[in-house]
């Protein structure tokens, strides 16, 4: 027969005493907590789930909000780097004449270690020092802060500088895989600290389970100039379109849409009726030369009445519409008019997105256009209607187009409060190619 | 009405004999409309804000406009950051309404919020009677509106003017309180007698097309539980609720379907559509006189017939058989759950309905069945300014359904007189 040992007995007994004294059944006590369902961390690029975050400084301006004390240039002065952007570190101690840039990893979702092992995190990045020196990582915890050196024997050429998460060290003070990091700080110390010496910084790399991003770098590139040429701004291009776009669009379409490709075909509502047989020239002229090829445009119809149109009748024959023409694409146009309509004339917008969603198209919505000469009251109105849909359409993922840009070229575009015919060829076309950019984005991405 | 309420609660309590009740508000309506002119009726159907008539006065300060309601067709809208007193003044020939009371009325709603304004808690949209007697003093009455109600509230006042007054105003306005508010059916009215008005100084009623007040005692007739707006067949429709008559309907209701009609429906056809069905009840559903039923769709019925499937088939189907009115029935069993944005698809297969010329009908759950469904399908039939049968009680589900065909017939398509008598066959449901 086993022997108990007396501290098991003594623990059992304390538990037990425990329990009773409390009042609790011992078990509830004991009962271990249920395990926490932890979401997969979030990754820059999807094909590349080593990398926890990496910033080329391309088209992100001269500031950046997780970044402190450093300016983004946004012409490399120093060739032969690929790319144009890089980032000139800013002045911190005036004695030892030191540059550095302070980055906020959490505001760009990069979380690290939180649960890796730090042997496995790595730091990659390509520096141009006018003096060599030092360059000096620190990374900062809740907890605490460690830190590690680099010496740059080059200068004035660009050199790559590693670091591993678990060489960082301050005292007592280690990396540990529970830590949270919070703030980098990357500082560069001259040699002869007699003057501040410039420095520049580029692809900023942060690798899990790859020991030199070096070796990453090309891929992450590749992916990154991916993502680059597929961003869109309504500022530059009229309409806007992301990763972000991307990623909602391809769950929303693999939650509810169907599992085969639909008809390739358009279907546009206008603001008016008039407007859907103008939009549909429009984009039946601009389809070829975008190489949107073997799509057909219809407008939106009441059956047996005529052609639909304005908010109201997108928003209740949207899925008689869709039923009819199963439809890959609807294009929303809206007006100033629908902004008055009484209620939250947001919510239609938003029901017509919902509406297209379950059936497995891909909305876009065209923004009212800018009507001069309105009343203040009238323009805030307008405005207002046009940030709340602005915002329900980031949201959801949906590309907006700002007419106002689409507009721009286009002769007489307006006939009063709404677009001429001038004015929804501008805008079909645009539409157009929005189209032609999810289709490759999103739908031939998707197959 | 004021004076006579307890003599008529005393009445009804000892007669206690529905079959009455018609000839007593008769009796009331003689009472109370007898002697009363409607000065303005205006329901901005017409109204035209860039040229008012006028006696009518437009005050800056915000947006006044005229926009359509879904339920209401054309109302008057006032929007306004505040700080203003914007909206219409009607003003009064005083000479006709000295020594008179006036009653005005007005429907209004303010979906939205109303900033209330600390040391002014009077600042909000209102019915606003303004009087000035001949040492310059104002006198003001009316009623105002509160904020975040999308339901369309009434507003009802009354005022003696003295021999005193030297002028008098009715207005529809925001008062200084940032919102935006919505007004319908204004009619302002003059019992008993005033001094008389001197010739050609009457205000003809802002809208021509609007017909006169009932100057006829058998405007009120039926089971009316309250007062009509208007004496037009819509008007007197009798107002009826799930706890009084088994089904939503009334006057209101009444005009915003009114305004759906269109040429090209098949007359006296209706359509039986929903998840709801099969209903056993409404297995033989044949109605009366010259309706008919046009056979069950079988796409658009059963438990696959959702709002949301019926938005995506219902247009073509109406478009095909054009019938006069569109009756759903939702589920009164089973354990579908509503989606998140049910109440926005009932109401829209109601606007489907009725963009597309067909008065919509929706049968609703007993209350505590399908309690979710239920509420969302109110939400809906509010939304739409719908009426709705309760399915309750089954047995009586498709006289309820033959009565407010009648009652269309009546007050809405006008192919029956107002006061012709009811056919046996269709008596309201609790009348029986």
């Amino acid at each position: 027969m086993r022997t108990i040992p007396a501290f098991t007995l003594l623990a059992f007994a304390c538990t037990l005493g425990t329990a009773v004294f409390s009042g609790e059944p011992a078990k509830e006590k004991d009962a271990p907590p249920p395990p926490e369902k932890k979401e997969p961390p979030k990754r820059p690029f999807p094909a590349l789930q080593q990398v926890i975050w990496y910033e080329d400084f391309e088209g992100v301006g001269e500031k950046m909000s997780y970044m402190e004390g450093a300016k983004v240039a946004a012409e490399n002065p120093f060739p032969p780097m690929k790319d144009n952007a890089c980032l000139e570190l800013g002045e911190q101690d005036k004695n030892n004449k030191t540059r550095w840039v302070v980055v906020k990893p959490l505001q760009v979702s990069a979380k690290f270690p939180d649960g890796t092992a730090p042997n496995q995190i790595g730091f990659y990045m390509n520096v141009w020092l006018e003096e060599s020196g030092t360059i000096k990582l620190k990374c900062a915890h809740k907890g605490g802060d460690y830190e590690d050196n680099f010496m740059v024997s080059k200068e004035k050429v660009w050199t790559p500088v590693f670091f591993k998460l678990a060489d960082l060290r301050n005292k007592a003070n280690r990396a540990d895989a529970a830590n949270l990091i919070e703030k980098m700080e990357i500082f560069y110390v001259p040699r002869e600290k007699k003057e501040f010496k410039k420095a520049y910084l580029d692809d900023l790399l942060i690798t899990t389970g790859v020991p030199k991003g070096d070796i990453l770098l090309p891929a992450v590139q590749k992916a990154r100039q991916q993502i680059t040429g597929m961003i869109k701004t309504t500022a530059k291009d009229g309409y806007n379109f992301s990763q972000t776009n991307q990623e909602t669009l391809k769950a929303a379409l693999k939650t509810t849409g169907p599992a085969k490709r639909r008809n390739k075909a358009v279907l546009a509502f206008g603001s008016r009726p008039e407007d859907a047989a103008e939009l549909v020239k429009g984009l039946t002229a601009a389809a070829p030369k975008l190489k949107l090829t073997g799509y057909t445009f219809s407008g939106g119809e009441v059956p047996e009445m005529g052609p639909a149109g304005g908010l109201d009748d997108t928003r209740v024959f949207l899925p008689a519409n869709l039923a009819r023409t199963d439809a890959e694409f609807v294009l929303i146009l809206l007006s100033a008019s629908d902004a008055k309509l009484p209620g939250r004339p947001a919510d239609s917008v938003r029901l017509a997105i919902d509406r297209s969603f379950e059936q497995g198209a891909i909305p876009i919505v065209a923004l009212p256009p800018v009507i001069p000469g309105l009343a203040d009251k009238e323009k805030k109105d307008l405005d207002g209607f046009v940030n709340a849909v602005s915002n329900l359409c980031g949201n959801k993922g949906v590309s907006v187009i700002d007419t106002a840009v689409a507009i721009k070229s286009a002769t007489n575009p307006m006939d009063g409060a709404e677009l001429s015919a001038a004015g929804l060829d501008a805008v079909a076309a645009l539409a157009a190619a929005a189209m032609k950019h999810i289709e490759t984005n999103v739908i031939l991405a998707k197959r | 009405m004021v004076v006579t309420s307890s003599v008529d609660r005393r009445l009804l309590t000892r007669m206690s004999c529905r079959s009455l009740i018609p000839v007593f508000c008769i009796f009331l309506s003689c009472v109370t409309h007898a002697a009363s002119e409607v000065l303005y009726s205006e329901d901005f159907e017409k109204f035209d804000v860039s040229k008012p008539p006028k006696d009518v006065a437009i005050s800056g300060g915000g947006d006044v406009t005229v926009v359509d309601d879904p339920a209401r067709g054309k109302v008057l809208c006032i929007k306004t950051a505040g700080g203003a007193y914007p909206g219409l003044t009607f003003t009064l020939d005083i000479n006709k309404v000295r020594g008179g009371t006036l009653k005005f009325t007005v429907a209004g709603k303010c979906p939205g919020e109303v900033a209330i304004i600390a040391d002014k808690p009077w600042a909000k949209p209102k019915l606003v009677l303004v009087a000035k007697d001949k040492a310059g003093k104002d006198t003001y009455g009316g009623g105002h509106l509160e904020g975040n109600k999308p339901d369309w509230q009434d507003l009802t006042a009354t005022f003696k003017v003295g021999d005193d007054i030297e002028s008098v105003q009715i207005a529809l306005r925001a008062e200084l309180a940032a919102c935006e508010v919505f007004f319908d059916g204004l009619k302002i009215e003059l019992e008993g007698g005033g001094a008389p008005a001197a010739a050609g100084t009457t205000p003809p009623p802002a809208n021509p097309a609007t017909p006169a007040a009932a100057k006829d005692p058998k405007a009120v007739a039926g089971k009316t539980t309250t007062k009509p707006l208007d004496n037009t067949p819509a008007g007197r429709s009798p107002k009826k609720i799930f706890e009084d008559g088994g089904m939503i309907f009334g006057p209101e209701i009444a005009a915003a379907l009114k305004k759906a009609i269109k040429p090209g429906a098949t007359p006296n056809t209706i359509l039986v559509i929903g998840p709801g069905l099969p209903f056993k009840e409404m297995d033989n559903f044949k109605p009366i006189g010259k309706w008919q039923a046009l056979p069950l769709a079988k796409e658009l019925t059963g438990p696959t017939a959702t709002p949301a499937h019926l938005l995506a088939l219902l247009p073509s189907f109406l478009g095909k058989n054009k019938p006069e009115v569109v009756v759903f029935f939702a589920e009164t069993t089973g354990t579908r759950k509503p989606t998140n944005d049910e109440r926005f698809d009932w109401e829209d297969l109601a606007r489907i309905c009725k963009r597309m010329g067909a008065l919509p009908v929706f049968g609703v759950p007993a209350a505590g069945t399908q309690e979710e469904l239920r509420k969302d399908l109110l939400e809906g039939v509010n939304l739409a300014f719908a009426p709705a049968v309760d399915l309750k009680a089954p047995s009586t589900v498709p006289k309820r359904i033959a009565h407010l065909l009648d009652l269309f017939d009546r007050h809405i398509f006008e192919r029956t007189p107002v006061d012709a008598p009811v056919a046996g066959v269709i008596k309201a449901p609790d009348e029986e």
